[in-house]
């Protein structure tokens, strides 16, 4: 029963991080966005990669050479359509 | 000059059958995309392709049943059917295999199964082509039937689950259906029209559900 939460727990911290994205009016440094994630610094790192491979975020340097982490068309359709994601996976048990 | 086989009742019936589950199936399959695209969640991935391998499944039950219907029937245990029942062996395996594992993909290693499940399938459809025996095609998948139900009964002892129910319908009226399409076997036309309308009926509670969640 644990491992089965494990992904439903991915796809929620997955959830989570684009929420702080979006909270932070869709512009948020790394250091603080892994503070606010509650995570390792492995697992974050996993993550980011994660969403950037997915292309649920991008990282946009400014001119003062400093990254900041936006969300993309796809973050905010993932954050839009999440419940109903998650109601169809619990409704067909996948 | 019509064939000596041909039933034009029968083949309506059968096209209109094929049709909508196909339609059916590729609807389930294109409304999961975007679900899919998000999350790259292996549950639903398996659960699209199952039935989108399901609803072409039914298509070339429909092609290898016209054999029948237009063909003499040396020339469909022949050749013919032989060229229909490679692929429909293959992909109806892996559509039943698919269902199984979106629902207990997070137990097994995923990869090791799929691709085990692949060599399943395609020896199979190589015995059924090399047999000329579709009927094996339907013991064997029947036995998958029965693991299948045993491994329901075994992991969800307490927990009614109506999806698993409609998985084991649609599995055993693809059983059916599949059987009706063999030579030598016989179906009257009124239990033909009855699984038809249930196995349109079990595909259309599965579009229902995915409706109400992805618009």
């Amino acid at each position: 029963m644990a491992k089965m939460n494990k992904k439903r727990d991915r796809l929620e911290v997955i959830y989570d991080i684009l929420t702080i994205v979006r909270n932070h009016h869709n512009s948020i440094k790394p250091t603080p966005l892994l503070r606010f994630s509650n995570l390792s610094s492995n697992s974050f790192a996993e993550y980011f990669k994660e969403l950037k491979s997915k292309k649920l975020i991008k990282v946009i340097v400014n001119n003062k050479n400093k990254k900041y982490i936006s969300l993309t068309d796809n973050g905010f359709k993932y954050l839009e359509k999440y419940k109903l994601i998650i109601g169809f996976i619990d409704e067909f048990e996948l | 000059m019509p064939p000596p086989f041909f039933n034009p009742v029968l083949f309506g019936m059968e096209l209109l059958f094929a049709v909508i589950i196909f339609i059916l199936c590729l609807i389930i399959y294109l409304k999961t995309k975007e679900s899919y695209q998000l999350t790259q969640h292996q549950g639903i991935r398996f659960f699209r392709d199952a039935f989108l391998f399901f609803g072409i499944s039914y298509l070339i039950r429909f092609s290898f049943m016209l054999t029948k219907l237009f063909f003499d029937i040396r020339l469909f245990r022949g050749e013919l059917g032989s060229l229909f029942i490679l692929p429909l062996g293959y992909l109806s395996t892996i559509a039943i295999f698919y269902i199984g594992l979106s629902l207990v993909w997070k137990k097994f290693n995923v990869k090791y199964f799929v691709i085990l499940g692949h060599i399943i399938a395609i020896l199979l459809s190589i015995l059924v082509f090399v047999t000329k025996s579709p009927l094996i095609l339907v013991y064997i998948q029947s036995f998958f039937l029965i693991m299948a139900v045993i491994l329901i009964l075994i992991t969800n002892k307490k927990k009614k689950s109506l999806i698993k129910t409609v998985y084991v319908l649609i599995f055993i009226f693809w059983l059916i259906n599949l059987w009706a399409v063999i030579p030598g076997k016989f179906l009257a036309m009124e239990y033909k029209i009855l699984f038809h309308l249930i196995s349109v009926g079990l595909f259309g509670i599965v579009y229902y559900k995915i409706s109400k969640w992805l618009k």
